[in-house]
């Protein structure tokens, strides 16, 4: 069944619709909010929120948009809004590049792979608008039309943003 | 930007061809691990919330044009003075 039938059917009063949604999308709504802010209690918040923001805003879903890219714009603003709600938390945990560069430095696997851990570091090192591009375009694997539509920014701005990301994120993990 | 640039630009951004950037995008697609019961809590809210609002199902809307929506104002002002 597709999103907007399942979105017709919980208009139109269909208990199960909802949740079915919720199973087929919540996993991605998670990992990205937990990428994004690096802070689990921030991301579960900012996910229940965005599934509340959605789900009473579903009569103004309109079916030529891409359920996902409209899911999505709720979460980015969600995200976007808890990170400057705590930003002095952000400042410290996040994005203090003196605070990254004490973090105890375990050196290049033997097997010149990643960790997690490496990429959670590297990535929370770099500028939010960069990471959130880099997130949606290669970790969520939306096209750019849909990012576009999730972000209200434009196509060439953000390919420019996903090429920056790239380039910040080689050099931080090259240099672990 | 030159069109060669951007074609380039283009092209890079399309696919992760770095190894490193590939193996990095994918170990971020390991599940979030947040409270499991997440998504239990979520629908649990949305029933308590009762129906969603904000429009007829299907995404159409009843809406007027600003000029309808004049009208139908001056239509009542007439109404109330007659």
């Amino acid at each position: 069944m597709t999103d907007a039938e399942l979105v017709r059917r919980v208009l139109a009063g269909d208990g199960g619709a909802f949740p079915t949604l919720v199973e087929r999308y919540h996993e991605r709504c998670a990992r990205f909010a937990l990428r994004m802010l690096g802070h689990r209690e921030d991301a579960e918040d900012a996910v229940q929120e965005t599934w509340m923001r959605a789900y009473r805003a579903l009569g103004r879903y309109h079916e030529r948009d891409v359920f996902r890219a409209w899911l999505f714009r709720i979460l980015i603003n969600q995200c976007r809004t808890m990170a400057t709600r705590r930003r002095r938390r952000w400042r410290t945990l996040v994005s203090d590049d003196d605070a990254l560069a004490l973090a105890p430095d375990r050196g290049p696997r033997p097997d010149g792979g990643v960790v997690l851990e490496d990429v959670e570091r590297a990535l929370a090192g770099i500028d939010p608008m960069l990471r959130e591009a880099f997130l949606l375009k290669h970790v969520e694997q939306l096209d750019y039309d849909e990012i576009s539509a999730a972000t209200g920014v434009g196509v060439s701005a953000l390919k420019m943003r996903v090429k920056r990301a790239c380039d910040a994120l080689r050099a931080r993990l090259e240099g672990r | 930007m030159t069109d060669r640039q951007r074609d380039d630009l283009t092209a890079e951004d399309e696919e992760l061809r770095d190894p490193l950037l590939r193996d990095a995008a994918a170990v971020l697609r390991a599940p979030a691990g947040l409270d499991p019961a997440l998504p239990a809590r979520v629908v649990a809210r949305a029933r308590a919330a009762g129906a969603p609002r904000g429009g007829a199902p299907g995404g159409r809307r009843l809406s007027l044009s600003p000029w309808a929506a004049l009208a139908a104002g001056l239509a009542c002002v007439a109404l109330g003075a007659g």
